[in-house]
C-alpha cells in the first residue's frame, strides 16, 4: 500500500494560459486523459469537478488524503524534460480568470527545497489552508508540461523543526495574470498564510506519534505491503525515439466511427404510432408554400406597382403634354401677334414716309413747275437773241449775196475812184504841162503841148495815181487793209505806178494844191493828217 | 415510413436549378462570388437565384453596394446564350426599382447593355429593352440613355425588329425623346414613326403617336412633322377605331398646328370635324388633347370662323369631371371669341 500522503506534485504548468477557456481545457485534457491505474472514482471527481480542485480541497484536513487520486491523477506517464535533473522545479501556477490568489507559497517553498518529500504533509497542510482561505474566491486549472514524476512518497516524517520555510521569505513565481494584485496585500496574505501554517503545525506536534525507539535501535521504515517496491529516487528512463517518414503527408483522418456499444435493441413502429404525417406535415408545407406565396405576392405587387406607377405617371404625363401644348400656343400667339404688329407698324411707317415723300414731291414739283414757267419764253428769247433762229433765205442773202455786193459797190468805186483819179491825174499832168508849157512857152512856143498832154496825161495821171497810192501806202499805216486792196486790186497798175511815182515825187512841194485836191477825191476812206505829207 | 434516423446529408435540393442561398447577410454576397466563378453551372444557377431575389428592393440595394453589378456586367459579355438571357432578366427586374435604376445610372450599366442590342436571342433583347424602359421612366436615366448616344440606334432598331419589341422600343423612345428629342430627329425618326402609325398592331398605333408626340414638341420636330407630311396621317387616325390611338393622334397634332403651316396643313385635310367628335370621347385624354388642338386651329382666322359656331360644345365641356378639360376649355373659348 502507498503511502497514503498526500503528495502534491503539481505537474508544472509551463504553458502559459492567457485566456480561461484553453486553461480549463487544457487543465480539462490534461485531466481526462485517463491515468494508468489511478482510481477511477477520484479521477471521476476531478473530471467532473473541472479543475475546481478548491473544492475538495475545502474540506478539512482529512481530505487531502482521502483523496490521493486527486493529486496522483497527474499522470506519472508523463515525462517532463525539464526534470531531468531530477529536482523538482519552480512551480508555477496558472492563473484563471476570476483567480487573484495564488497558491504559490506553499508548493514553492516546497519546490525550493531540494528534497521533496520533506514537504509532503507539510505542503498538504499549508495547500489545504491556503485553499481554505482562498475557497470560492477562484478558479483553479492546472496544466503543464508532462514530466517524469519522482517517487511520490515521501521517506522522513516530516518534522516540524525541519520545515525549511522561512517566514518571511519570498517566493518569485510567475502569473500570467495581467492584473496583479498589489504587493502588500500579497504579502499581508503569505504572512497570513504562514502563519496559520505554523499554527497548523503546532497543532500536529500534539498529535501522537510512534515512540522514539529504545537506545541501541533505530525506526527502520519497512515496506509491509505483499509485494516489496523497489524506492528508488532514481527513475528508470528509457529513451524511445520515433520518426516520422521525411515530407510525408499527414494521412487524413480516418472517420471515427465509435464502437458499436450496448445492446442491439430494434422496435417495430406501426402506421401511426410515431407521428401523424398531416398534422407534422402542416407547418413544413405552411413555410413551403407560405414562402413560394410570399414571393409570387412580391412580385404581383410589384407589377401592380408599376402599373400604378404608370398609370399615374401617364395622368401627369397628358397634364404635362397639355400644359406644355398651350405654352407653346401661347408662345406662338404671342409670336405671331407680335410680328404681326410689327408688320403693322411698318407698313404705317412705310405709308407715313411714303405720304411725306409725296408731298414733298409735290411741292418740289409745283415750285420747279413755276421756276420753269418762264424758261421757255425766255429761252426762246435768248435763242432768238443769239441769232439761232434765222430764215435760211436771209440768211443766206446776208451771207453771200450782200457781201458780194458791197465788193462790186467796192470795185465799182473803185472804178469810180480809179477814174476820177486818173481824171485828176490827167488834169493835173494837163496842168502841169500847160504850166510847163506856159513856162516853156515864156520861153518856147507852146505848139506841140496838146498832144503830149494826152499821151502824158494819160501817163501822168497814172504816177499821181500811183503816187497817191504810195502816199496813201506810205502815210496810211492805220488802213494798211484797204491801201494793200488797193494795190492787190491793182497789181499791173501798181507797177505802172510806180515808175510814174518816180515821177511824182519832183512834182510833189508843187504840186500841194493837188494833194489836196486828190486827197479829197480820194473818197471817204483817205483820211489824211498833213503831217504825213513831210517824207 | 419515415426514418427515425436523422439523415446525416442534406436536403435533397428543391430546385436544382437555383444555387442555394446563404442565410441573412450573406445570401448576396456569396452569390456575387458565384457569379464571378469559372464554373458554367455555378453562374447560372447563381443567376436564377438572383432573379428571385432581386424582386425585394432591399435585396437590390445590398445587391449594388455589394458590387453585383461589376459581375453581371461581366457576365453581358458571356458565351452561353442561357447566362446572358438571365442577366439581362435580372437587370431588367433591378431596373423596375428605383434603388436599381440609380444604380444603374452610376455604374454604367447602359453603356454595357447596350452591346446586346444585335444579340441573337430574341429573349434577352426583349429583357434587354424592358430594361431601356424602365431606365427611361426615371428622367435622369432617360438622359443617361441619350448621353450615350443610343437614340440613333433605337430608332434604326424600330425598323429591324419583331412587334413586341418594336413596343417597347417605342415606349422607350417615347420617354427618352420627352427628355430631348434633338439627336432621334436627326437620325429620320419621323418617317419611321410614320410607317408605324399605319401599322396593323393597334399597340404599336397607339405607341407611335405617343412617341410622335415627344417628336413634335420641339421646333425643330413640328417643322419634320409638316415637312414629312404626316399631319394628313394624324387627322385620318383621329377616327381610328381605338380610342387611345384617337386620343395620341390628337396629342400629336395638337403639338404640330402650333406653327402656321401645321394649322394650315390641318386645316387642308378637315381636321376639325373629327376633332369635334373627338370631344365627346369617354377618354379624359382624348378631350383634353382634342380641346387643345382645337384650340390651336382656332387661333387661324379660318379655324376661328367655323368655331364660333361651335362654342356651345365647348361651354358643354366647361363643366366636364376632369379640371384640366374645364380649364381647356375655358382657354378654348376665349381664344375662338378673341376679336384682333
Amino acid at each position: 500500500m502507498m503511502r497514503a500522503r498526500a503528495h502534491m506534485r503539481r505537474q508544472e504548468p509551463e504553458v502559459l494560459l492567457r485566456t480561461g477557456l484553453p486553461a480549463k481545457t487544457a487543465g480539462r485534457n490534461c485531466q481526462e486523459v485517463p491515468p494508468p491505474g489511478g482510481t477511477p472514482g477520484c479521477r471521476a471527481t476531478a473530471v467532473g469537478d473541472a479543475g475546481w480542485l478548491s473544492v475538495p480541497w475545502g474540506k478539512p484536513s482529512v481530505a487531502p488524503t482521502s483523496c490521493p487520486g486527486n493529486f496522483l491523477s497527474r499522470p506519472p506517464s508523463f515525462s517532463p524534460p525539464l526534470l531531468a535533473s531530477g529536482n523538482p522545479c519552480p512551480w508555477q501556477y496558472v492563473h484563471l480568470s476570476g483567480s487573484q490568489d495564488r497558491l504559490a507559497p506553499t508548493s514553492l517553498k516546497a519546490g525550493i527545497h531540494p528534497k521533496r518529500s520533506d514537504l509532503a504533509a507539510g505542503v498538504a497542510s499549508t495547500l489545504t489552508d491556503r485553499t481554505s482561505l482562498a475557497m470560492g474566491t477562484y478558479t483553479y486549472t492546472y496544466t503543464s508540461r508532462p514530466r517524469a514524476l519522482p517517487c511520490q512518497r515521501r521517506r522522513y516524517r516530516d518534522h516540524l523543526m525541519q520545515q525549511n520555510y522561512k517566514d518571511g521569505e519570498q517566493i518569485t513565481f510567475s502569473v500570467t495574470q495581467p492584473g496583479q494584485p498589489d504587493p502588500i496585500e500579497i504579502q499581508r496574505q503569505q504572512q497570513a498564510k504562514r502563519r496559520a501554517l505554523a499554527k497548523k503545525r503546532a497543532q500536529e506536534q500534539f498529535r501522537p506519534r510512534t515512540p522514539e525507539p529504545v537506545e541501541g535501535r533505530k525506526h527502520v521504515d519497512v515496506q509491509t505491503e505483499m509485494y516489496l517496491e523497489e524506492i528508488a529516487d532514481r527513475i528508470i528512463e528509457v529513451d524511445v525515439e520515433c520518426q516520422t517518414d521525411a515530407f510525408l503527408d499527414r494521412p487524413p483522418t480516418p472517420l471515427f466511427i465509435p464502437a458499436k456499444t450496448g445492446k442491439d435493441v430494434a422496435t417495430q413502429i406501426l402506421e401511426g404510432e410515431l407521428f401523424d404525417f398531416d398534422l407534422e406535415v402542416k407547418p413544413m408545407l405552411e413555410v413551403l408554400v407560405g414562402k413560394t406565396i410570399e414571393q409570387s405576392l412580391l412580385e404581383v405587387m410589384e407589377e401592380e406597382e408599376l402599373a400604378n406607377l404608370r398609370a399615374s405617371q401617364y395622368a401627369y404625363e397628358e397634364l404635362r403634354n397639355v400644359e406644355l401644348a398651350e405654352v407653346q400656343r401661347l408662345a406662338e400667339q404671342e409670336k405671331r401677334h407680335r410680328e404681326e404688329k410689327e408688320r403693322r407698324k411698318r407698313q404705317q411707317w412705310e405709308v407715313v414716309y411714303k405720304h411725306g415723300e409725296t408731298a414733298q414731291k409735290v411741292a418740289a414739283r409745283v415750285f420747279a413747275q413755276r421756276y420753269l414757267a418762264d424758261l421757255l419764253p425766255s429761252v426762246f428769247d435768248s435763242l432768238r437773241d443769239g441769232g439761232y433762229f434765222y430764215d435760211p433765205i436771209e440768211r443766206d442773202i446776208e451771207i453771200g449775196f450782200l457781201p458780194w455786193l458791197m465788193n462790186e459797190v467796192d470795185k465799182t468805186m473803185e472804178y469810180s475812184m480809179v477814174g476820177r483819179t486818173v481824171l485828176d491825174m490827167l488834169i493835173r499832168e494837163v496842168v502841169e504841162k500847160r504850166q510847163a508849157a506856159y513856162e516853156q512857152r515864156d520861153d518856147q512856143p507852146p505848139a506841140r503841148k496838146p498832144k503830149d498832154e494826152l499821151g502824158g496825161s494819160g501817163r501822168t495821171t497814172e504816177p499821181p495815181v500811183g503816187y497817191e497810192l504810195q502816199e496813201q501806202s506810205t502815210a496810211q499805216p492805220q488802213r494798211p487793209l484797204l491801201g494793200r486792196d488797193s494795190l492787190q486790186r491793182t497789181p499791173d497798175d501798181g507797177r505802172y505806178m510806180e515808175s510814174v511815182l518816180a515821177q511824182e515825187t519832183k512834182l510833189m512841194e508843187e504840186g500841194e494844191y493837188e494833194q489836196t485836191k486828190i486827197r479829197k477825191t480820194s473818197g471817204t476812206e483817205v483820211l489824211q493828217p498833213r503831217a504825213d505829207f513831210q517824207p | 415510413m419515415a426514418h427515425a434516423r436523422i439523415s446525416m446529408y442534406l436536403p435533397p435540393d428543391i430546385n436544382p436549378t437555383q444555387a442555394a442561398i446563404a442565410y441573412g447577410c450573406r445570401a448576396l454576397p456569396k452569390l456575387n462570388e458565384e457569379l464571378q466563378s469559372e464554373d458554367l453551372l455555378t453562374r447560372q444557377k447563381a443567376l436564377m437565384a438572383l432573379c428571385d431575389l432581386m424582386h425585394d428592393p432591399e435585396h437590390v440595394y445590398v445587391a449594388i453596394d455589394t458590387g453585383c453589378l461589376e459581375s453581371l456586367k461581366a457576365l453581358l459579355k458571356d458565351n452561353n446564350d442561357m447566362v446572358r438571357i438571365k442577366t439581362t432578366e435580372v437587370l431588367y427586374i433591378m431596373a423596375t426599382h428605383n434603388v436599381g435604376r440609380e444604380g444603374f445610372l452610376e455604374h454604367d450599366v447602359i453603356l454595357a447593355l447596350s452591346y446586346l442590342l444585335n444579340d441573337p436571342q430574341s429573349a434577352c433583347r426583349k429583357n434587354l429593352h424592358l430594361a431601356f424602359k424602365h431606365v427611361a421612366q426615371l428622367p435622369s436615366g432617360a438622359q443617361g440613355i441619350v448621353n450615350s448616344g443610343l437614340i440613333p440606334s433605337l430608332v434604326w432598331k424600330l425598323q429591324r425588329e419583331e412587334e413586341e419589341i418594336q413596343g417597347l422600343l417605342l415606349d422607350t423612345l417615347a420617354a427618352c425623346l420627352m427628355e430631348d428629342a434633338t439627336e432621334a430627329l436627326g437620325s429620320h425618326v419621323v418617317p419611321f414613326l410614320k410607317q408605324k402609325l399605319l401599322s396593323t398592331n393597334d399597340d404599336i398605333r397607339s405607341k407611335a403617336a405617343r412617341t410622335l408626340i415627344a417628336v413634335s414638341i420641339p421646333l425643330e420636330g413640328k417643322n419634320q412633322v409638316w415637312q414629312h407630311d404626316v399631319i394628313p396621317i394624324l387627322v385620318h387616325l383621329l377616327k381610328d377605331k381605338v380610342e387611345e390611338v384617337q386620343a395620341n393622334a390628337a396629342g400629336a397634332l395638337m403639338y404640330a398646328t402650333v406653327t402656321t403651316q401645321g394649322k394650315y396643313a390641318a386645316l387642308d385635310t378637315e381636321a376639325i370635324h373629327p376633332l369635334l367628335s373627338l370631344l365627346g370621347s369617354s377618354l379624359s385624354k382624348a378631350r383634353l388633347n382634342a380641346t387643345k388642338a382645337l384650340t390651336m386651329l382656332a387661333e387661324a382666322p379660318e379655324g376661328r370662323k367655323f368655331l364660333q359656331s361651335r362654342v356651345p360644345v365647348f361651354r358643354v365641356l366647361e363643366d366636364d369631371t376632369s379640371e384640366a378639360v374645364r380649364r381647356a376649355a375655358q382657354i378654348a373659348v376665349k381664344v375662338i371669341e378673341w376679336k384682333p
